[in-house]
């Protein structure tokens, strides 16, 4: 081992921090070697002068000061740790509960309105109009029924407004038909009757906020 | 009405208070020297303690019952103290030997000077080496003077080193060998006899 080696270690072995092997490298070297002899001779006085160094007293008004600082701290209630809802969630919040009921509700006012009062909203129904062309978009469309007896309604669920999913209604092959739910609704009893009993029913469930209802355009006769 | 989630609440906070004084009180003269021997000066010592102890406070929650207090609160004292040394840089602490010292009562009275300029037992005088180490260990970097305080002051081994300052225990050999070394070249005079001895490398 070299001296330059040996004085690396030298701090190291002082403290004691050396494996056995460096340790008993180092010690056989230093009893060779009187100059890193002399460097650890001098290490281990630092170690000694600064681990005996007159330890000084803490002032007393530490304590008092940082208390003092402590108490200045502004009180944490674990109520104000919680994180507060910013103004943008508030709205979403409120927008989340209102908006599909506010849809909801137009959605069933418009068909009641032409029903009741036979007066056509859009003005664009007709006997021989398809609801939906294979051509064109998905859109929602929504129509009175031609007549009474071409009629055969067709009230279809779609779920997922709320949940923000998109509805096809392009088919409704693959959607919950209201029929169908009427249908397992009144289990035991006979299907959809009058258009006045669907109403009935399609008010019932419309308490369920998380159902939209829509009304696609009714004539089927095709 | 009372609030009971307020007094449960307020009931925690001075328990955490209290616990926290009994530690301070159990820890303040430590944090109070480390903070002395890095900075060599007793206002700034002074400070320098106060703030680790408001920042323990302040992350007081984050430490976990049970683990070693002493090794958590020494890594906060360590990066305040290296920091802080560092962003101060080096105001030396000059204190006018003709400045009249202020009792604790009020009064204030001239200082003793004793005359020992011509006594051979100066050079082995207590408070003379103290001061010797102390200019010393102000000549080194912040990392090397820490980690010296911390092993040859504190008394830390090089694991426990390592953990209150986040590296690794070679890191921590280098920067002990490194310090001492500067030390060695710098307290020399203040043992002229065993300078004397130290043959050229």
């Amino acid at each position: 081992m070299t001296c330059n080696m040996t004085q690396r270690l030298i701090s190291a072995y002082v403290d004691r921090e050396l494996s056995e092997d460096e340790r008993a490298r180092v010690r056989q070297h230093l009893a060779l070697c009187a100059e890193c002899m002399a460097v650890y001779e001098m290490t281990l006085e630092v170690k000694t002068a600064l681990g005996s160094m007159a330890p000084s007293p803490c002032p007393e008004c530490l304590w008092e000061n940082v208390r003092d600082r402590i108490e200045a701290l502004p009180f944490q209630t674990e109520l104000e740790c919680a994180p507060r809802p910013s103004p943008l969630r508030a709205v979403w919040s409120f927008a989340r509960l209102v908006v599909p009921a506010a849809v909801a509700g137009t959605i069933v006012a418009i068909p009641l309105v032409q029903m009741i009062f036979g007066v056509n909203v859009f003005g664009l129904a007709g006997p021989r109009q398809q609801p939906l062309a294979s051509s064109s978009p998905p859109r929602l469309m929504i129509t009175a029924p031609a007549s009474e007896e071409s009629s055969s309604t067709r009230y279809q669920a779609v779920r997922g407004v709320a949940s923000g999913q998109t509805a096809s209604m392009s088919s409704s092959s693959g959607l919950f038909g209201l029929d169908a739910a009427i249908r397992r609704n009144d289990k035991g009893s006979e299907g959809p009757s009058s258009p006045e009993r669907q109403l009935d029913l399609l008010l019932r469930r419309m308490q369920d906020s998380s159902l939209t209802y829509t009304w696609i355009g009714g004539s089927t006769h095709e | 009405m009372v609030n009971q989630q307020a007094l449960a609440t307020t009931a925690q906070h001075l328990s955490k208070e209290a616990e926290f004084e009994s530690l301070v009180l159990r820890y303040q003269n430590s944090v109070y020297n480390i903070a002395l021997r890095m900075s060599g000066n007793p206002d700034e010592a002074q400070d320098l303690a106060q703030e680790a102890f408001v920042r323990a406070y302040r992350s007081f929650d984050s430490y976990r019952r049970g683990t070693s207090f002493d090794k958590w609160l020494y890594r906060i004292v360590t990066n305040l103290y290296i920091d802080e040394v560092r962003r101060r840089r080096r105001k030396p602490y000059i204190e006018s030997l003709d400045e009249r010292i202020t009792m604790s009562g009020g009064d204030e009275v001239d200082r003793e000077i004793p005359d020992l300029s011509h006594s051979p037992e100066t050079v082995y005088d207590r408070e003379h080496l103290d001061k010797c180490i102390q200019s010393a260990l102000a000549e080194l970097p912040p990392e090397f003077r820490m980690a010296v305080i911390l092993c040859d002051i504190e008394g830390f081994s090089y694991e426990e080193i390592a953990q209150i300052m986040g590296t690794s225990i070679g890191t921590v050999r280098s920067r002990i060998h490194r310090g001492r070394r500067g030390l060695r070249e710098r307290i020399a005079p203040c043992f002229p006899a065993r300078s004397g001895e130290v043959r050229p490398t």
